[in-house]
């Protein structure tokens, strides 16, 4: 009986330690979106527990096209092509479009006014080659342990990953 | 009683305070509720069905994946590049030919009974029994075909990586480089600014470009000089929308255009002055899941036409190609 039940807490900690060791080895691990599930539902924006939220647009400058004309930056139907506010489909005016050379634009973003609504990225991905994409921003995420946004989410975009790589940026892939 | 009744409204806003967490625990109701914040482009996308003049008259499947390029001679042969091989059917669907290549081509174009592949940085020519007759060496190594056309012992490369178009002798020499961008000219060049950089021959066997980055079709002659051009950048039917459009171009037998347009997808006729004509496909005509989905791709890989004015589209979503005709 007691061999027995020696046996049973040796095991049991022999898989706790194993466990945890796991774990140690795996390292920690973030919150982060995938831009492939993510439908740009302006969720974002509203569900994480900061103020703006962690969540920010970011440009993946290989695949930007430099637009003029660009999707993420204008909205539709816009009168003229220029930085005027009425003209910019950023509700915040957190993108920066700056002249390149005849006829290309080079697109930054402030992720201090990003709130992470997604509009550009929607825009982008409609319209463009889709180079604006929402991330986690870990320099600003809490990380809880369960993620506000996560619940929130329809489209279950939100995942944890390895912190020390927690980027899912996607690629261009024609 | 004073207790009593202190005691059952206690008892009565346990209960609430019990359902109010469990509806909330249970319920799902953020992911459902409207989003002041979302960008809605369901008006945008939508298209009224009186602009449509065409209809799907049927859709077949090959015996390969990853369908990709598609061209239609006068004997309405189809020519299919697909997955490492290249299909050849009848007007009945029925397989002519089937070979393999080393890579998927990109673009396709028969002519003169030779059956010319874009693949990667270079063309490699094939003859009607499957043979490669020819592989010639990229223009630069850097090179990205997405198009080819040969007419009259010339042949037309577009070079979407180095943003010229390339014109060909038949020994293979390259003859001109049309669309070079030229500063002291002030001659911009083409603007690509992604990977869809169409070419065709219209009516005349005339070559037409599609600044995709200006939202334009030129038509240049061989030498490389323009002899016109149309296009307007607008979200509108009328004209092209997004940063980079029309993806794909064919041309009618009467001159007219048919475009495609990534992002916003739509398949649309144009006359052969450029005024807009009617739609032939829209979103709703392909995969329906897809459209949500954030997407590089377009879902539409190629489009051609036959001499009886019906258009091919190859759908990427479902690895099919569909046939519409008109109403």
């Amino acid at each position: 009986m007691n061999t027995t039940l020696r046996a049973g807490v040796v095991i049991g900690l022999c898989g706790v330690g194993t466990l945890l060791a796991k774990r140690t080895l795996n390292g920690k691990t973030v919150w982060q979106l995938d831009p492939s599930k993510c439908v740009q539902c302006g969720r974002c924006a509203t569900s994480c527990v900061l103020t703006s939220s962690a969540v920010k647009c970011v440009h993946v400058y290989e695949i930007c096209g430099y637009c003029d004309l660009c999707g993420g930056y204008l909205k539709p139907e816009v009168k003229d092509l220029n930085t005027a506010a009425e003209n910019q489909l950023c509700p915040t005016s957190a993108i920066r479009r700056k002249f390149v050379e005849e006829p290309f634009f080079q697109y930054d973003i402030d992720e201090k006014l990003c709130i992470g609504c997604g509009k550009c990225v929607k825009g982008c991905g409609a319209f463009g080659n889709g180079s604006l994409q929402l991330q986690v921003r870990h320099n600003i995420c809490v990380n809880c342990n369960q993620c506000s946004i996560a619940i929130n989410c329809p489209a279950d975009a939100f995942r944890r990953v390895p912190e020390n790589n927690s980027n899912l940026l996607k690629g261009f892939t024609k | 009683m004073r207790q009593k009744i202190i005691i059952a409204v206690s008892l009565l806003l346990f209960f609430l305070v019990i359902y109010l967490i469990t509806k909330d625990f249970f319920s799902n109701h953020a992911k459902n509720e409207e989003n002041p914040t979302e960008y809605n482009l369901a008006k945008l996308r939508s298209i009224d069905s009186s602009q449509f003049c065409y209809k799907e008259s049927r859709h077949f499947k090959l015996s390969m994946k990853g369908l990709n390029a598609i061209v239609i001679d006068s004997a309405y042969r189809i020519f299919i590049a697909g997955e490492n091989e290249v299909q050849v059917l009848d007007s009945s669907l029925n397989k002519l030919l089937d070979f393999t290549t080393d890579s998927t081509a990109d673009a396709i174009f028969f002519s003169n009974n030779k059956i010319y592949l874009a693949i990667q940085n270079h063309v490699e020519i094939y003859d009607m029994k499957g043979k490669r007759v020819q592989k010639r060496n990229p223009y630069l190594n850097s090179s990205f075909i997405t198009s080819l056309v040969a007419e009259n012992n010339r042949l037309y490369v577009a070079d979407a990586a180095n943003n010229v178009v390339l014109c060909y002798n038949e020994d293979g020499s390259l003859k001109s480089i049309i669309g070079k961008k030229d500063s002291l000219k002030g001659e911009q060049g083409f603007i690509i600014p992604s990977m869809y950089f169409d070419i065709a021959l219209g009516q005349y066997n005339d070559l037409w470009i599609v600044n995709p980055g200006k939202h334009l079709l030129m038509n240049y002659n061989e030498k490389g000089d323009l002899r016109t051009s149309w296009g307007l950048a607008s979200m509108q039917l009328e004209g092209f929308s997004g940063c980079c459009n029309p993806a794909q171009l064919a041309i009618l037998p009467d001159g007219s255009f048919v475009t495609y347009e990534k992002g916003m997808e739509r398949i649309k006729i144009y006359d052969q002055t450029g005024k807009y004509k009617c739609v032939v496909a829209g979103e709703s005509d392909f995969n329906s899941k897809a459209i949500n989905n954030f997407r590089l791709d377009a879902m539409v890989n190629d489009i051609a036409t036959d001499l009886n004015g019906t258009v091919y589209v190859v759908d990427a979503v479902s690895d099919v190609v569909r046939m519409y005709v008109k109403k």
